[in-house]
């Protein structure tokens, strides 16, 4: 009975993470990135076996990462999915006008400790910008990247939000897509601490106001000036395990349970 | 046959003794520094037993259930600065932010014994910092005053040392000030302090601390309480929070000292 329990958990679990819509990125390669339709066999999958795994006692997702690999934009190396609106497809995206929802039930139950003793942190949610062809080439980039207008940490046993703020609120249109038109804001905690245990984070993006919520108890809002002018971007949603450390032996682990988006 | 069992009982009634103990001690509202720049409030303090970087400073004495916190110089102590091995009163877990006004008032009681203490090289003892009631100016007034970052000194310290406390505050350099001013460092100077009556040296001792209606009293064991209450108590309008634990006041480099803590409880009226 009991392992009959436990069977139909990992089954429900495993429902409850529609991988069609997801490309996942693991720190080993150069790096290396699956997406839709290979995804779904991640089980068999030895490439992806010591990164993106199913736990089998409690059928979540687990993502793991240590400094190894990373991507060319980055520094830090990260077992993380890339939300793709049209499996396999990279260039169909969502604005703030559109809106978004991501919810995702998780768990950050094993991570380092540096030379002092601070726990190393982790991004286990993001709302990332995009910038389309034309704007690549209007300002001259050679690719599609654009900041993150939304970061999630997983920060010493809390959840700590970090958004992007316009450095000069009358920048121009062409000006604000370029990377360095945007500075971090200062961020905030939610005052319930998580610590190793489970917990609820959503995001919703509706007529361009972001909002995060906890446990389904504390929300922060963001709206105004700079999520207005954000809506010249693109975004997609990642989640996972987007480790903040280059230290040597360190590592961390992250469990999704459920995770589900909705446009 | 029966000593064993009896041998066993005992062996049994002392854990649970000691478990019993170790609970008194409620971590929930303070925030841990170690002299290595470590820092833990809420969840990870909450996981200090597991934690192999704490261990050295910091740990529960499975005898007597009291916390022991341990201070000597560690690679991360400043050559400039004392070795800091502190608690600081969080009223709310996690945040520095939320602190307590004189008139708002609270009373710390806690039982405590320095066991071990290093010596310097006349052969007088160390001191250390054992309990403070630490001021700072709120974002409130730092924007009514233009600053940029708080204003902080202590209002009361408690050492120990020469094998008393030593009780030492902050007094107005002038009693005729007002306004703004009074929020100032410059207005402000540490007193000579004193003495407590009798010397503790090595023996527990309990202290509480109760601020009331603006008034401040101190009960050193069965003393009679020292009561503080002149316009050096009325006119401070910092917000304030409490700090306890082995803050060693020595940069020499092998000084070392050791105080156990049983008893540590806050209360703020209102709150729970």
């Amino acid at each position: 009975m009991l392992l009959l329990s436990v069977c139909t958990f990992s089954v429900l679990s495993a429902q409850n993470i529609d991988l069609n819509h997801w490309k996942i990125t693991i720190p080993e390669g150069k790096p290396t990135e699956v997406g839709p339709p290979e995804i779904l066999d991640f089980e068999n999958n030895p490439v992806l076996k010591p990164f993106f795994y199913r736990d089998s006692t409690d059928g979540a997702l687990v993502f793991y990462a240590y400094p190894a690999g990373t991507t060319r934009n980055t520094k830090y190396s990260r077992s993380e999915l890339r939300e793709q609106m049209v499996p396999g497809d990279n260039k169909v995206n969502w604005t703030f006008e559109q809106g978004g929802r991501m919810r995702g039930t998780l768990s950050v139950p094993k991570v380092s400790q540096n030379s002092v003793g601070d726990y190393h942190r982790v991004i286990i949610m993001q709302i990332h910008g995009r910038l389309t062809n034309e704007q690549r080439d209007l300002i001259g980039e050679d690719d599609n990247n654009a900041p993150p207008i939304l970061k999630i940490y997983w920060d010493e046993g809390r959840i700590r939000v970090k958004t992007k703020v316009l450095k000069d609120i009358n920048a121009t249109d062409e000006e604000i897509l370029h990377d360095k038109a945007w500075g971090d804001d200062k961020g905030r905690n939610f005052k319930e601490v998580v610590g190793t245990k489970k917990f609820t984070l959503e995001v919703v993006v509706i007529k361009g106001k972001m909002t995060i919520t906890l446990n389904d108890k504390e929300t922060f809002t963001y709206e105004g000036v700079d999520m207005e002018r954000w809506g010249v971007f693109e975004n997609y949603f990642k989640a996972g395990n987007y480790f903040q450390s280059r230290d040597e032996g360190s590592f961390a682990y992250v469990k999704y349970y459920e995770l589900e988006v909705s446009h | 046959m029966r000593i064993l069992t009896t041998a066993l009982f005992c062996f049994c009634l002392t854990l649970v003794f000691a478990q019993e103990k170790s609970a008194s001690i409620d971590l929930t509202n303070w925030k841990l520094e170690l002299p290595t720049g470590y820092k833990a409030s809420d969840w990870k303090l909450s996981n200090f037993q597991n934690d192999r970087f704490v261990k050295p400073f910091f740990r529960l004495d499975s005898l007597d259930g009291s916390l022991i916190m341990e201070a000597y110089p560690s690679e991360g102590t400043s050559s400039s600065k004392y070795t800091r091995n502190t608690l600081r009163e969080q009223m709310q877990e996690g945040s520095n932010d939320v602190n307590w006004t004189l008139k708002q008032g609270g009373i710390l009681t806690t039982e405590f014994q320095v066991t071990e203490m290093s010596k310097d090289e006349n052969g007088k003892f160390h001191r250390t910092l054992l309990i403070q009631i630490d001021g700072k100016t709120t974002e409130k007034q730092n924007k009514e005053l233009g600053l940029e970052k708080s204003v902080s000194m202590p209002f009361l310290k408690i050492y120990w040392q020469d094998e008393s406390l030593r009780i030492t505050r902050r007094v107005l350099k002038d009693k005729s000030t007002v306004g703004d001013a009074l929020l100032s460092k410059d207005s402000w100077e540490e007193d000579d302090g004193i003495y407590s009556r009798e010397k503790v040296g090595f023996e527990k001792v309990k202290i509480k601390i109760e601020v009331k209606k603006g008034k401040l009293s101190i009960f050193i064991n069965d003393e009679k309480p020292i009561v503080l209450n002149d316009m050096s108590v009325s006119q401070w309008y910092f917000e304030n929070y409490f700090t306890v634990g082995n803050y060693l006041q020595s940069k020499d480099e092998n000084c070392r000292s050791v105080v156990k803590y049983f008893q540590l409880e806050v209360f703020h009226k209102g709150k729970k």
